[in-house]
């Protein structure tokens, strides 16, 4: 198989390309087909991959094939090579994986839907980027992967573009993302200017060497790591996921929550050997990570649209990959972002199951509201058992309960985290998963639990997804179960085979590695313990306030109302971010800015975008059409430039 | 007292600023481009002085193909005011603003 | 000084294209009215030309005592130059053809005060642009930038920037009945006229202080031999020549006629201004100053930066307050240049020399695709509306209606934007590397700024075509020359996004096969008799 590796990126280009081309002509049903078979055999050639490279000494774990010379400059040259080791052969597994099943659902999500080819060959585009972002051998490869799926998410988020606001939103999107890109871009040019490389074998070998100064990978993990919040969704880049919730649900869940939001993630592990030489973007990263954690939960605590409230969990817990990374456990973290692509994965696809469920009854019942908010929502456990049952286990999952999947990646993390020498990191990531284990169970018994809360003419018309969308709820539902097992840790008497497994793919930083944290059996367990019960705990107060006593929300919230607003105003980050940015405009001049009018919109991105078009605007005044003016200023322009040369 | 380089470079130099003040104060077109011939004379000056003192022919010829191109510049030229002129009736560059921005 | 046959090959492409003018003249004379054999006969001469091109590729040598080179540089560049004339000649038809139907009075026009004028007589006596004419224009303008971009004596340079731009400014006013093209002549004659004034000054000053040189490399050595000692009238010549050419290239503060120039004149030959002349004075620039007088780096670097800064931020700021898509790409081109001006300065470091102006080359070949593809897509859908205008408002919606239109103008956007994988990303990977390399990290990461400001404007095109409802039908009607050239466009532009290497190896190789033509016999400039007799 490690010879046809490209087959696995290019069977979903094809896919894109037939679906993309002929898909009006082809009609709903075959584009379906095509779109979701595609990503089908991808996934039998990464699992034929995996098995090839499982068959394989654990030290020859590494095939790096390169297919021709891809472009050649100079001293830059840059082969299309893949690379296949343990850390790339998982990403193939999950992306493809549940790229399959969400295809799967979305065939009945979609259905009927005006946009149907558009919207499988965008997605046959994206998985193809995203399988070429694991697999290249090189950055540049890495970084046309990492634009391609930008692109598609973006195309994605606006698919449905008869509402401006979605559009809005995709446009958003990409445009933070193309904020954290440049700082990615500049450390691909650093990277090359400091190693004179730009594949990942020349970097790591220079790296494992490394006697240069400290200062220079200090900047370029930093320039990488800003990157990696654009994509990933961190502090101060994570304004953008919220609102891309705008996006066909199955799309959320595909690409917001399993694949492209943690491309991120991958890009710090697989450039673990330059991050494990700069300690101190580790510590930053550990905690931008856990702040993230924390902050995205608590604004999920009062969250009323349920695509929201699982945006900000996705922001939470990519912030606990990223701790991950940041004490130096990577293969903890990246054992977190399977088990999260799954639960995450389940819990979105669930929450396309409760809208498309409750769309249905809108439409029937001839009304218009929003679909989302989980105050109109309510008792749905006996209309959608199905997804009730898989929604309970994602929520159990990521609550981080014992033996589910969630519990064993997450608490590695915090463990990582203690031992590693953050002990403040661990305890701020141990408060957060309890907020989780909160905002999820109230989510869930919001939803689920209780009488319906909507119009009663609706509630007949409520029922169960069809089969093609619950069969991949429930596949989902196993894999969030027994996702995890491959993680379980020695004091429980696993064998942490997934970290054994990833470990040559992190063989050289952990050489470089500074950080020894001492081990002790007892502290594991104590850690254990208290994350576990801190999630029970969570349950508890979930349970106690939303099924026993719904009043009590009410009444604590009206005791602390500042925090309550606080936080459902997210803190206020897309009004801070506006402020600032009128202050700054303010300072440009009051006057021009009333004259100009330009109404203060959304963020800081808007703003930004806003200050630059306000500059435009300044500016091409200058452009005032006469050509003596323009003559004036290169008059100007001559006397500065010859009058610089000759009195230099 | 000689008459050396320098004084037909200045010569030269003030014809070349005057050419400029005009491209820049005036604004008939005509009046414009005439100040546009006054700053490629100057120029030409500048090439046969330096020609005439190095000693060197080259200059000289340069400032054949200049006088050449200055012809045919005003060829282009004026038929370009011309038509202007037809759509404004007047050659006043001032008036000349649809485009700005 | 003895004439060497041969030498006729450096010009053999020049000649062709000097014969196809002619050629097209004559035609329209004896057959008037045959629009499709006078852009037959032009494009064809246009593949003649490039045939003829590769067929003079050689040893690197110079011509006619050293005024122009006969290199790989040149071969390449004027297959660019003759590529660029053969898709403008490909997409003028239409849009002469559409000229001749519609009201030869623009509808839109705002003329105040008088109303306009009946369009003005032409012989024979029709409105409207005479075909034959124009394609000679165009065929003459190519001709010179040829020149300009082989030129190596300052002789040659001046009459391939003139030759080039009388040709031009007359094509950009080729409409009289429409006041806007009118409008854009005059001023893209005025400032251009006023901008060669300084370029001969510029030329005046580094003859006089360089003992009398007017060939590149013996300027380049004199100024060598000046040392420290470089007069200060060295300084200010080269200071006046670089404007000269920083005006061709619309480079900030020297750009302000061409936003003007590229609304007000017909869209194919703004489309071939935005590139042709572009490529030309830039390879003007790589001789001039990456070549001659890089000694003089330390002179004239800092003032370049700072050009190259400008140009690029003032472009893309700007750009996105158009409403206009000409005026938008205006903008947009004028961001182009800046980066490209990168590779300028890249070239005056002498390791990175070839390197620099490869990735220049590169470059070039994307811009030219996907620039001429969206200018291409501007005509086609301006025509679609009944006012023939181009506003950005125009293209709500077409995504819908005319989805491989729309994926195809989408490909261009992105590509221009520097997304990947287009033509256009590689085009600043290479540019960008080549600046790291030489040390302009600071200017790059302005550039790489730059690069994400300009996702705004160009992506805004993409959400129009694509997220929003369309106001009203259009209907877009494509010829095949039109597809044709919008097929040219897209498929380069993704094989050279997917697959760069073979252009960049042709690039590489047109690079490194550079000549440094001198003179064979130079006049003796400590013989004063040679100089005495011809002042008698």
């Amino acid at each position: 198989m490690s010879n046809h590796l490209y087959l696995i990126p290019l069977l979903p280009l094809a896919g894109f390309l037939i679906n993309g081309l002929l898909g009006r002509k082809l009609g709903d049903k075959a584009v379906g087909f095509i779109g979701s078979a595609v990503i089908g055999i991808a996934f039998v050639l990464s699992v034929a991959a995996f098995v090839e490279l499982l068959g394989l000494p654990v030290h020859e774990r590494h095939i790096d094939r390169t297919f021709f010379t891809w472009l050649a400059a100079g001293s830059l040259e840059v082969p299309f090579g893949l690379l296949l080791d343990p850390l790339s052969a998982l990403m193939i597994l999950v992306v493809s994986g549940v790229s399959f099943i969400i295809h799967i659902y979305s065939i009945g999500y979609m259905h009927g839907d005006p946009g149907y080819p558009r919207y499988f060959s965008f997605l046959n585009l994206f998985v193809f980027f995203m399988l070429l972002l694991v697999l290249g051998d090189n950055y540049p490869i890495m970084f046309i992967g990492w634009e391609g799926v930008g692109l598609c998410s973006y195309l994605l988020i606006g698919f449905w573009f008869t509402d401006e606001a979605r559009a809005t939103a995709g446009k958003k999107a990409f445009i933070v993302n193309r904020v954290g890109d440049f700082g990615f871009l500049i450390g691909l040019f650093l990277i090359f200017a400091t190693f004179g490389t730009l594949s990942y074998a020349g970097v790591s070998e220079q790296a494992r060497y490394w006697v240069g100064p400290g200062s220079v990978i200090f900047w370029i993990t930093l320039c990488m790591f800003f990157g990696a919040t654009g994509k990933s969704a961190q502090i101060p880049l994570y304004v953008w996921l919220p609102d891309a919730m705008a996006g066909p649900t199955p799309v959320s869940a595909l690409i917001h929550a399993a694949t492209m939001v943690t491309a991120g993630v991958y890009m710090v592990a697989r450039n673990s050997f330059l991050f494990a030489l700069a300690p101190a973007t580790l510590s930053i990263i550990a905690w931008v990570g856990v702040l993230t954690a924390i902050f995205a939960a608590t604004i999920a605590l009062v969250n009323n649209d349920i695509k929201k409230v699982l945006a900000y969990s996705t922001i939470s817990q990519l912030g606990y990959m990223f701790v991950g990374c940041g004490v130096g456990a990577y293969a903890a973290g990246i054992t977190h972002l399977m088990t999260h692509a799954f639960f995450k994965a389940l819990l979105f696809l669930g929450a396309g199951s409760v809208i498309h469920a409750i769309q249905h009854a809108h439409e029937r019942a001839g009304f218009v509201g929003d679909p989302q908010d989980i105050r109109y929502m309510g008792g749905l456990r006996r209309k959608l058992p199905t997804t009730y049952w898989t929604f309970a286990v994602a929520c159990v999952a990521i609550a981080g309960i014992p033996p589910f999947s969630g519990f064993f990646s997450k608490d590695e993390i915090i463990w990582r985290s203690f031992a590693g020498g953050h002990p403040a990191v661990g305890v701020v990531a141990m408060i957060a998963a309890g907020l989780t284990a909160f905002y999820m169970f109230r989510l869930l018994y919001l939803t689920f639990h209780g009488g319906w809360r909507g119009r009663r003419d609706q509630a007949d018309h409520l029922h169960e997804s069809p089969p093609v969308m619950t069969m991949p709820l429930v596949v989902l539902g196993l894999l969030s179960i027994v996702g995890g097992w491959v993680a379980i840790p020695h004091v429980l008497g696993g064998g942490m085979r997934l970290e054994h497994f990833l470990a040559p793919s992190f063989r050289i930083a952990e050489e470089l590695s500074v950080m020894h944290g001492h081990h002790s059996v007892s502290a594991e367990y104590l850690v254990m313990i208290l994350s576990v019960a801190l999630a029970v705990g969570g349950i508890l107060w979930a349970r106690a306030w939303y099924i026993r006593n719904p009043e009590a929300p009410k009444r604590a919230l009206a005791r602390a109302k500042w925090l309550y607003r606080l936080l459902l105003n997210k803190y206020y980050v897309d009004e801070i971010y506006d402020y600032a940015f009128v202050q700054t405009t303010l300072a440009f001049g009051d006057g021009a800015w009333r004259w100009f009018d330009i109404p203060i919109v959304d963020g800081l991105v808007n703003g930004l975008a806003k200050l630059v078009g306000w500059m435009g605007m300044v500016i091409r005044r200058v452009q005032t059409g006469l050509v003596s003016n323009y003559a004036l200023m290169m008059a100007i322009g001559i006397i500065l430039v010859v009058g610089y040369m000759v009195w230099k | 007292m000689t008459v050396g380089l320098s004084w037909y470079l200045w010569l030269s130099a003030l014809l070349f600023c005057i050419g400029v003040a005009g491209v820049l104060t005036r604004r008939n077109a005509l009046i414009i481009f005439m100040s546009i011939e006054l700053m490629l004379n100057a120029v030409n000056l500048a090439f046969i002085s330096f020609g005439r003192y190095l000693p060197n022919i080259d200059g000289q010829v340069f400032v054949f193909f200049v006088m050449a191109v200055a012809a045919a510049e005003v060829a282009v030229g004026l038929a370009i005011i011309v038509t202007i002129f037809r759509h404004k009736e007047t050659v006043d560059i001032d008036q000349v603003n649809l485009m700005k921005w | 000084m003895t004439f060497n046959p041969s030498d006729l090959w450096a010009v053999a492409p020049e000649m062709v294209v000097l014969a196809v003018a002619l050629a097209v003249i004559l035609i329209e004379l004896l057959a008037t009215r045959r629009e499709g054999v006078l852009q037959g006969v032009a494009a064809v001469g246009l593949l003649a030309v490039m045939a003829v091109a590769v067929w003079s590729l050689g040893r690197p040598t110079g011509a006619f005592n050293g005024m122009v080179a006969r290199d790989g540089l040149t071969v390449f560049v004027k297959l660019l130059l003759a590529g660029v004339a053969l898709l403008a000649v490909l997409m003028s038809r239409d849009y002469l053809m559409g000229l001749d139907k519609s009201a030869p009075t623009g509808v839109r026009e705002e003329v105040k005060g008088n109303p306009p004028l009946p369009p003005p007589a032409i012989a024979g006596g029709e409105a409207g642009v005479r075909h034959g004419e124009y394609y000679a224009l165009l065929l003459l303008a190519t001709c010179g930038m040829m020149v300009l971009a082989s030129a190596t004596n300052l002789v040659t340079l001046f009459l391939g920037i003139e030759t080039m731009s009388l040709a031009l400014y007359v094509l950009a006013g080729i409409r009289p009945e429409r006041p806007r093209s009118g409008e854009a002549a005059l001023k893209y004659f005025l400032l251009g006229a006023f901008s060669t004034g300084f370029l001969l000054y510029g030329m005046a000053l580094i003859y006089g202080t360089t003992g009398g040189q007017t060939n590149l490399s013996m300027i380049s050595k004199a100024v060598a031999d000046l040392g420290d000692g470089a007069p200060v009238m060295l300084f200010a010549g080269v200071g006046l020549l670089m404007v000269g050419l920083l005006f061709k290239v619309a480079a900030v503060p020297f750009h302000f006629w061409s936003p003007d120039v590229y609304q007000g004149a017909p869209t194919p030959v703004t489309a071939f201004m935005s590139v042709g002349p572009k490529a030309a004075a830039l390879m003007a620039f790589i001789r001039l100053f990456g070549w001659a007088l890089p000694d003089l780096a330390d002179v004239w670097g800092p003032a370049l930066w700072m050009v190259a800064a400008a140009t690029m931020t003032i472009g893309n700021i700007v750009a996105i307050a158009q409403r206009d898509i000409k005026r938008m790409l205006a903008y947009s081109s004028i961001a182009h240049a800046g980066y490209l001006l990168i590779g300028v300065l890249a070239a005056g470091s002498p390791g990175v020399r070839s390197a620099a102006t490869a990735s220049m080359l590169f470059y070039l070949v994307a811009y030219f695709l996907m620039n001429i593809g969206a200018f291409t897509i501007a005509i086609l859908v301006s025509r679609a509306r009944p006012d023939g205008d181009y506003q950005i408002d125009d293209y709500q919606g077409l995504g819908a209606s005319h989805p491989y239109l729309s994926a195809a103008m989408a490909l261009f956007m992105i590509s221009l934007a520097g997304i990947p994988p287009t033509a256009g990303f590689f085009g600043k990977l290479y540019l960008f590397s080549a600046g790291v390399n030489a040390g302009l990290v600071t200017l790059v990461v302005i550039a790489v700024l730059n690069s994400v400001i300009s996702v705004y404007y160009y992506l805004r095109i993409v959400v129009y075509m694509l997220m929003r409802p369309q106001p009203s039908p259009v209907e877009v009607r494509i010829s095949p020359a039109m597809t044709a050239v919008v097929l040219v466009c897209v498929v380069g532009v993704i094989k050279f996004g997917v697959l760069p290497g073979s252009m960049m190896d042709w690039a590489r190789s047109g690079a490194e096969n550079m000549a440094q033509p001198t003179p064979q016999v130079v006049v003796d400039v400590n013989d004063p008799s040679q100089i005495r007799q011809s002042d008698r």
